[in-house]
């Protein structure tokens, strides 16, 4: 497979970059080279976030994603910001709260901030959530690696919380993984 | 008291300071103290900024550095956390520690590592031909205030203590035995020492301001120190235990 | 074994695994990470580490440890390099071994603190007054932090000199997989042997300054000296001194200077590039193929001294070169030194924002329709 070239983007304190890293982890837990770079304002929460993460299976000439095959926002300023650079056919996760479906792109529009409330209640977990659909969806990397990569460095410090998450959002995935399937073979 | 000349580099003479400068006093002060022995003298290592004060480090036969201008407690902090067992003595003056280096100044004395820093006080930048300094009396002239300095001046002792250094003491140059002890005093301490030393400058301050010669300054100075209720107060003026050991290695 | 590693993180790890067993340093926007990792690491390894009141007392703290014996290191961004440039002058010239990275931000003054540039290239090597020696490292990935961050120990170690890592912001949050082979610290010789003659040098130009804690009585100044370390102003004593500290890095040009070069063998046109741009450059010269331009890529590893030789071997096939940089021609100038007038291109940003492999593809088709200057 060539480059696969994924961004998550979001707000400032939802744990963007958290999810990017651990996807970027995983597939190297998984055998695969991998690159994360983020790009960030003065604030620690609140403002925008952005993080890249490219897959491949040879050497990464250059680590900052453009044309990128999947989107997944975590936030509808966000969304917008990047749309543009999704390339035709892409990959767009996003929540349903703020979220419709965006015509030119494949999309997995999924209760994401809903469910990471009903799993974890309050607090961050909506990444992890986004993270799982993504995993579910494109199978970029085995759900396995991501648990592992989950317990080496739990984000909030909780394995089992953190792996529920992951996993309610795979379930919540699962309905569109034929349609990003095809998306990511284009 | 054995020939104090064996700890100097005689082939650097003659020195760079002037006729009737008091830092020669202070040197001497401190030869006497490291003539005591209580110190072996390869630990020891002399540190000083930019100035005349600090310039005399240069003419101890020890392991001397001549740092940057400001400068020499951070020289000085590195040393002494590299090598605990060191001995380090930092010499410096009013513009070299409380101007340009003031901000070294508070945060080794916050920080308390157990360095010993001599402030050779006498109100202006000798080297640089007589401007002002942070400790110039309001109203006396330099090369800066011709018309008189309308800036207040800082107290350095107060200073360096609100600041959180272990040790403050304060001598003079016309009481050079008086000297001896805060210095050896601020040596034994094992936190951040301070000792501000009034010295005079005859060839500068003096002139600018009509005080004389150097035997002249000396005589004001000691006035000024000495009595029942002086204006300028000497000795230990405060100390408590070191907030960080360093340990030796 | 493959992890994930960030560029900054390869910095302190190298730095830990080479035997720096010192740092001083101030907090500051994109370089923390490497001060954050090693007031973790170094206590409990017998380390010192030190937070100072600023980056002047970060170098004087670390060059005072230097010369109490320790492998020393700190690592700050534009701001504050341009505060150490004092402290990096007194460094070259008492020839005093410390290893400075500086992870380049958006400049001048506090410019753009989170975002990428390359605009120090030119205060790495004139950034301190006087005429001195410079040495500046250019690691283009994670992995090369790594190898370049103990190269530069051993450097400064072996020239007694301080050593630049020079990397953009990109590289140092960069995160991509490595396979590390740990190096290990190099032999500490670090004792002179004379106290009464230290900066007597030897034929390689390089004095070596006994540790303040050999018992050896010698003085250390930044004023001009001669070979017993005593001041003077002897022109004859301070012009040989001047002379000898530009002839040791210059007599070691050819194991410093270090250049990577990529398909220049039939190049019509040479991209010079390095850091993060030198990645999108090799990327371009990739894609320019594809379409049928003959690109060829020169990456100097190290920016100072200028691996001018290589770029030379380079070159001489090639009808023109682009140097495309984050900044708005720094190293271009030098380049400019070692090519016919006017063969030079530059693609040059300096709004905070990394050069991509289709700008440098763009600039190519440019230049070779005659442009100059591209952006």
């Amino acid at each position: 497979m060539s480059e696969l070239r994924i961004r998550f983007a979001g707000r400032g304190g939802q744990g963007v970059a958290a999810a990017a890293l651990l996807l970027a982890d995983a597939a190297v837990r998984a055998g695969r080279n991998a690159t994360f770079s983020q790009s960030y304002g003065p604030e620690s929460r609140g403002g925008a976030s952005k993080a890249d993460v490219i897959v491949s299976d040879e050497e990464i000439a250059y680590p900052i994603a453009s044309a990128l095959d999947v989107l997944v926002a975590l936030s509808a300023s966000g969304r917008d910001r990047y749309l543009p650079e999704l390339r035709p056919g892409g990959l767009l996760i996003a929540d349903s709260s703020g979220d419709d479906a965006v015509p030119g792109t494949v999309c997995a529009i999924l209760p994401i901030t809903a469910t990471a409330r009903a799993t974890v209640g309050n607090g961050p977990g909506a990444n992890l959530v986004a993270l799982g659909a993504f995993v579910e969806t494109t199978g970029v990397v085995p759900i396995e690696a991501v648990e592992a990569a989950i317990s080496a460095r739990p984000p909030g410090g909780s394995v089992a919380l953190a792996l529920a998450a992951l996993h309610a959002g795979s379930r919540l995935a699962t309905p569109h993984i034929g349609a990003a399937r095809e998306a990511m073979a284009m | 008291m054995s020939d104090l000349r064996q700890y100097l580099r005689q082939d650097l003479m003659p020195h760079i300071l002037c006729p009737g400068c008091g830092h020669g006093i202070a040197l001497r002060s401190l030869l006497r103290v490291i003539d005591r022995g209580t110190i072996p003298l390869d630990r020891i290592v002399l540190v000083g900024g930019i100035g005349c004060s600090s310039r005399m480090v240069g003419y101890v036969d020890l392991r001397t550095v001549h740092t940057t201008h400001g400068r020499a407690l951070t020289f000085a902090t590195g040393i002494k956390l590299a090598r605990p067992e060191l001995e380090v003595i930092v010499v410096t003056g009013d513009g070299d520690g409380l101007g340009i280096g003031g901000n070294h100044l508070i945060h080794a004395a916050r920080r308390d590592v157990d360095l010993t820093c001599l402030l050779l006080n006498n109100a202006t930048y000798g080297m640089t031909g007589g401007q002002a300094a942070p400790t110039a009396a309001p109203g006396s002239r330099s090369t800066t205030t011709p018309g008189g300095a309308r800036e207040p001046s800082f107290d350095a002792c107060r200073l360096v203590e609100a600041a959180g250094a272990s040790y403050v003491a304060r001598g003079a140059t016309s009481l050079p035995l008086a000297l001896d002890d805060v210095i050896a005093g601020a040596i034994a301490h094992s936190g951040f020492s301070f000792v501000e030393i009034l010295s005079d400058c005859p060839e500068f301050y003096g002139r600018y301001n009509a005080l004389g010669r150097g035997p002249d300054m000396l005589q004001a100075q000691r006035s000024r120190v000495i009595g029942p209720r002086p204006e300028i107060q000497l000795g230990v003026l405060h100390q408590r235990p070191p907030a960080l050991e360093v340990q030796a290695t | 074994m493959n992890e994930l590693l960030q560029g900054n993180a390869a910095c302190a790890r190298a730095a830990l695994d080479a035997g720096c067993t010192f740092f001083a340093g101030y907090p500051i926007t994109p370089s923390s990470e490497i001060a954050e990792q090693m007031a973790a690491a170094l206590p409990k390894r017998g380390g010192v580490f030190v937070q100072m009141e600023d980056e002047i007392a970060s170098l004087g703290a670390v060059l005072g440890a230097s010369l109490a014996g320790r492998r020393a290191m700190t690592a700050t961004s534009g701001p504050g390099f341009s505060l150490m440039q004092e402290h990096l002058g007194y460094g070259m010239y008492a020839e005093i071994p410390c290893v400075v990275v500086d992870v380049m931000r958006g400049g001048p003054s506090t410019g753009l603190p989170t975002r990428p540039s390359q605009g120090d290239v030119m205060q790495a090597r004139w950034g301190t007054h006087g005429d001195h020696p410079a040495i500046a490292l250019a690691p283009a990935s994670v992995a090369e932090v790594y190898e370049l961050t103990a190269r530069a120990f051993e450097l400064s170690d072996r020239l007694r000199t301080p050593v630049v890592l020079l990397y953009d912001e990109v590289i140092g949050h960069l995160r991509e997989r490595v396979d590390l082979a740990p190096v290990s610290p190099p032999p500490a010789a670090r004792a002179g042997p004379d106290g009464r003659s230290p900066y007597a040098a030897g034929e390689d130009d390089v004095a070596r300054l006994p540790d303040l804690g050999s018992g050896q009585r010698f003085h250390v100044t930044g004023l001009g000296h001669g070979e017993r370390g005593y001041p003077t102003d002897d022109p004859a004593v301070v012009g040989d001194l001047a002379l000898r500290l530009a002839r040791k890095v210059e007599r070691a040009r050819a194991e410093i200077a270090w250049a990577e070069t990529y398909r220049t063998e039939d190049a019509d046109l040479v991209v010079v590039a390095y850091g993060i741009v030198a990645r999108a450059a090799r990327r371009a010269v990739d894609d320019g193929r594809a379409r049928g331009m003959r690109l060829g890529l020169f990456r100097p590893r190290t920016i100072w001294p200028f691996p001018a030789e290589a770029f030379r071997a380079a070159t001489a096939g090639a009808r023109g070169v682009l140097v495309a940089e984050m900044n708005l021609g720094q190293l271009a100038v030098e380049i400019e030194r070692y090519v016919p007038r006017g063969s030079v291109a530059t693609l040059l940003r300096a709004d905070g924002r990394p050069i991509a492999p289709e700008e440098i593809v763009a600039a190519a088709v440019r230049v070779t329709d005659g442009e100059r200057v591209v952006a």
